[in-house]
């Protein structure tokens, strides 16, 4: 009986087991690390001092640019990724289109760092193929005109890449949720479109699509390697900023760092905690 | 219940989609008051000719006329219908309060009205104290209750009902039937009631119209659709149906060979020619042990096998080479038959019902 029980055990957990180890190794235990790293100083004593240095201008800042970047491509990929989603879900599309199109938001969700940021240098870079194109074909110089990828908008820009399809990968499966007939009840008691959405599909959209763009955000204020890959350093990012700190190239403050790093832990924690909060809400509802 | 007005009619009215037609000439009046099922299996354009009346499909030809208006290109929302849906599309995001309210919300009621409304229809529906639970908390029979106060709140002049049964289990289905029935009869509201499930058409409905492939087969009330089906395919898609293959003897006689037995048929059934093959339909029912009156059919049976459905038990009989279903009432006092017994059994000739003249010669 004791031998069964055992061998029911191990059978039950041996399949989660190297998930777990895994977790353990490259994210609690780092995560625990970086967190008791940020109350010490530089001789393991206890201080709140790497906290008071996340105040100075140059980390504020970096940490304003990288929230604006975040929440500007997160809304523009909310807005864009919505159109898109909907137009798949109720455009009358072509199933094999709709088929294809999701199939490359998968890829493109994951298409970043290095070689998204080529794609966009090869592409809209100052000698890129679009740019020349553009100038050569049709006089017109996106330069001249205040265009540049390396900047931040260039850099929302380039995010949008990954954004967009994230976005139509998260609310598709909200969209195949509305029944038709949530529609045809509405038209029945007396609704018109307008009606139908504000009464309805907006209550019970809005958790959605409000959680989604809190996930982009997250997405977005994470990402490092495409913002390093394009920009190097002209753009303040409070990722790139982390990555000098402990790097230690030029700054070196590795606890003034892991501060950084719980501030950014923070950020993305409460993020991602309103994005399961508000999926949990819609998903009461379109169960 | 029936006034006698004809209040809903559908004139010759056509649906196809692309080069497929699934309704064809379909034409019904009905009556105030009057609760009519359309029955048929899959794909026979049930829902269709009801997503027609309600306006969410147009016709392609003929007209449908409400209280003698014609409303044939008017949308749902001027048709002043109820309609409950199969899946109860309630709205998920409010409470059942706000269901049952969105008409009158979108009417433009003030306050008053609207809780006096929804008190109203919650108490028909049985619902009072689960106003403020929203659709995810309520059981599906509950969710169909909701469902059916919030189609009554604007007081429709036609209840449409699109299968609303068919998601439910058996004890609720039953009991929410009789329900529905009961409160269609004390509004005397007009309804039209779509279903695959002939036991619940045959149960609840004044008239039934069985649709076969986009046509009306029968429009009857249950009693004479069952006991006087107007085609083979009626006698043998409503209720269980033995099909028996027989051969004329003498026409004046009305005598029947099957399988090597002597029976007659109803006097209406003589005539002919002598040697035809003919189909004959018994319902299960029909058949009781016995010798029965004079003028019965009797037959000398094996019993194969016999199934336990409660109420009822079915006994499958072999005589000679071809196999009958006969239905008992089950009662303590009868005794259930051994399998491989041989039993006496007989029926009327008058439960003949002849489903097809044309199957050859013998």
């Amino acid at each position: 009986m004791m031998k069964s029980h055992w061998h029911k055990w191990v059978r039950d957990w041996s399949g989660v087991a190297p998930f777990l180890v895994f977790s353990a190794l490259f994210l609690i235990f780092p995560t625990m690390y970086l967190i008791v790293g940020a109350f010490r100083d530089s001789h393991d004593h206890f201080t709140l001092a790497n906290f008071l240095g996340l105040l100075a201008p140059e980390i504020t800042g970096s940490f304003f640019v990288s929230l604006e970047i975040s929440a500007v491509s997160a809304i523009l990929g909310m807005g864009f990724g919505f159109a898109l989603t909907w137009a798949i879900a109720f455009g009358g599309l072509p199933a094999q289109l709709r088929a294809t199109i999701v199939t490359f938001c998968g890829v493109a969700s994951n298409f970043a760092g290095i070689p998204l940021a080529f794609a966009f240098l090869a592409s809209v870079g100052r000698i890129g193929f679009v740019t020349s194109g553009l100038r050569h074909g049709f006089g017109i110089d996106i330069y001249a005109m205040g265009f540049n990828l390396l900047s931040v908008g260039g850099l929302i820009m380039t995010y949008l890449y990954f954004q967009i399809p994230l976005m139509v990968l998260i609310f598709l499966p909200v969209l195949d949720g509305i029944k038709r007939e949530w529609g045809e009840a509405a038209q029945i008691l007396g609704a018109n479109s307008w009606q139908y959405w504000r009464h309805i599909l907006f209550p019970m959209l809005w958790p959605s699509v409000i959680g989604s763009a809190i996930l982009l955000f997250a997405n977005a204020f994470g990402a490092i390697a495409t913002a390093y890959a394009l920009t190097g350093s002209s753009v303040n990012l409070i990722t790139l900023l982390l990555y000098a700190q402990i790097r230690g190239d030029v700054l070196h403050n590795e606890n003034l760092g892991f501060a950084m790093a719980f501030g950014m832990i923070a950020i993305t924690g409460i993020s991602n905690f309103c994005y399961l909060q508000l999926r949990s809400r819609s998903e009461t509802w379109l169960r | 219940m029936t006034t006698g007005s004809s209040f809903l009619e559908l004139v010759s009215v056509q649906k196809s989609f692309g080069q497929t037609l699934v309704v064809k000439d379909f034409s019904l009046t009905v009556e105030k008051g009057e609760f009519i099922s359309f029955l048929g299996p899959s794909g026979c354009g049930k829902t269709t000719l009801l997503r027609m009346i309600a306006g969410f499909e147009t016709t392609s030809a003929g007209a449908i006329r409400m209280a003698g208006v014609d409303v044939t290109g008017k949308p749902p929302r001027e048709r002043q219908i109820g309609m409950v849906f199969q899946a109860y599309a309630l709205f998920p995001a409010m409470n059942v309060f706000d269901n049952i309210a969105f008409g009158l919300k979108i009417a433009k009621w003030n306050r008053r009205q609207i809780a006096d409304r929804v008190a109203e229809m919650l108490s028909l529906t049985q619902l009072e104290g689960l106003s403020h639970r929203f659709p995810f908390e309520l059981s599906g029979g509950q969710q169909q209750r909701v469902a059916l106060a919030r189609a009554l709140a604007l007081r429709p002049q036609i209840l449409l009902l699109d299968e609303p049964l068919s998601a439910l289990d058996a004890k609720i289905r039953v009991s929410l039937r009789e329900e529905i029935r009961q409160l269609q009869r004390k509004l005397g509201l007009t309804t039209i009631f779509v279903t695959h499930d002939q036991e619940e058409a045959l149960s609840m409905s004044d008239r039934i119209v069985v649709l076969d492939k986009g046509r009306a087969e029968q429009i009857a009330t249950p009693h004479q659709l069952y006991n006087a089906p107007a085609s083979p395919f009626i006698a043998e898609f409503v209720g269980k149906l033995n099909r028996l293959t027989m051969v004329r003897g003498a026409p004046h006689t009305g005598e029947l060979d099957f399988d090597g037995l002597k029976v007659t048929a109803n006097s209406s059934l003589h005539g002919g020619h002598e040697g035809a093959r003919l189909i004959f339909g018994l319902r299960p029912e029909a058949i009781a042990f016995g010798e029965g009156p004079a003028g019965a059919n009797r037959l000398s049976a094996i019993v194969e096998d016999v199934d336990f459905l409660g109420s009822i038990l079915r006994l499958k009989l072999r005589v000679g080479n071809e196999i009958l279903f006969m239905d008992q009432f089950n009662n303590r006092r009868n005794l259930i038959p051994e399998r491989q017994a041989q039993v006496e059994v007989y029926f009327m000739p008058e439960d003949l019902m002849l489903l097809d003249e044309s199957a050859g010669t013998a």
